[in-house]
């Protein structure tokens, strides 16, 4: 990858992609952010790494589609993560593993906590949350969003996603309580 | 329950937690399939070639000495396949002659013994001859063995009796050389 490129900033490599196909650009984008954005998909639907590749290669081609309209008001990646969870939370409709309780104020049905000789780290706890649980723990204590942030992307109420994460808390507290809480492995 | 509620070793433990992960290696390419496939990305540039004299005069003198070498290569193939070839089926002849020395010695040493066994019946003229021939086909094979092996003595001795024999024979019938040879 020539240094031009990697040096260019997100905005100019998406106005060479958006003018001129460029698929060199495209490619730097594509590994600049890819990473956090695989990390970040995988972890709302629970170690799938099947449907993380499909929800990212989706994100991607609706970016791309859409990046000659994007007005810049966000970073590239806010844009990029808010698309792939929308298609994340997509994904785990079609499995039917989203509750609507879990996305309301209900109280979503927990996997029992692992027996004392079971020792599980952070990441395994969270990935046994209920998804939508693990989504509103992994936007607010992983990713930094806000609770306004996290009702807008959800499309929930701001009190609906703090109950969510107190709830959400709680279990991984509860799963994490043979070794030590919430330490990560 | 607030985000204050968390200590800060939990704090710690999530900041710790990974925030890249690498994608499977096949997922860029099949991404930037998927948007050239749609006219999102310019398809790959077909590779332009210089056109002038001097690189057409090269290319050309590439492409003759590629011809050339591969032609003697081929040659020097194709010359090395024929040689394995000739070994391999010299190699079968002489199995096949080794298999017909055994056949035919079996069988010469059976009509040998089908002439002893009918010698005390048979007229003495038809014995006299076919041990005249069986001598005859003796010294022709030992002449055949010292020419396959001049150094082995067994070879030799069987040669000097087999034709001091003979010349016995040849004083003993008035020096008339039985040569009446029926071979096969």
């Amino acid at each position: 990858m020539p240094r031009a490129l990697r040096d260019a900033d997100d905005r100019t490599l998406a106005e060479a992609v958006v003018q001129h196909g460029s698929e060199r650009a495209f490619r730097e984008l594509y590994r600049r952010h890819t990473p956090a954005l695989y990390q970040f998909v995988l972890r709302v639907l629970g170690g799938a790494e099947a449907e993380t590749e499909d929800v990212v290669q989706e994100a991607w081609i609706r970016v791309a589609r859409k990046l000659s309209g994007f007005r810049w008001e966000s970073s590239l990646r806010t844009w990029l993560s808010a698309i792939a969870l929308n298609l994340a939370r997509e994904a785990l409709r079609r499995r039917g593993r989203v509750r609507t309780e879990e996305w309301t104020d209900g109280v979503a049905p927990v996997a029992p906590a692992p027996r004392d000789a079971e020792r599980i780290d952070l990441e395994q706890a969270i990935a046994r949350l209920p998804d939508g649980y693990r989504a509103v723990l992994v936007l607010h204590d992983i990713e930094g969003y806000t609770h306004e942030e996290i009702g807008r992307q959800l499309q929930i109420a701001v009190g609906t996603s703090k109950s969510q994460l107190f709830d959400a808390r709680r279990v991984v507290r509860a799963y994490l309580k043979p070794s030590r809480e919430m330490r990560h492995a | 329950m607030h985000e204050e509620d968390l200590t800060p070793e939990e704090r710690q433990s999530l900041a710790d937690l990974t925030r890249e992960r690498r994608p499977p290696e096949d997922l860029e390419q099949r991404v930037v399939r998927a948007l050239r496939a749609e006219g999102l990305l310019a398809p790959p540039r077909p590779l332009r070639l210089p056109r002038s004299p001097a690189w057409i005069a090269t290319a050309a003198a590439a492409s003759i000495a590629l011809f050339v070498g591969g032609f003697a290569l081929g040659q020097w193939v194709a010359s090395r396949q024929a040689a394995e070839l000739l070994v391999a089926m010299h190699q079968r002849d002489a199995a096949q002659a080794s298999a017909l020395v055994q056949r035919t010695g079996s069988a010469y040493v059976s009509a040998l013994g089908a002439l002893a066994s009918v010698s005390g019946s048979a007229g003495p003229q038809e014995v006299a001859a076919g041990r005249e021939v069986a001598l005859n086909a003796l010294r022709a094979a030992a002449d055949q063995i010292v020419r396959l092996s001049p150094e082995d003595p067994l070879a030799v001795r069987i040669l000097q009796a087999v034709h001091g024999g003979a010349a016995r024979d040849s004083l003993d019938a008035g020096g008339e050389v039985a040569s009446r040879l029926v071979w096969f």
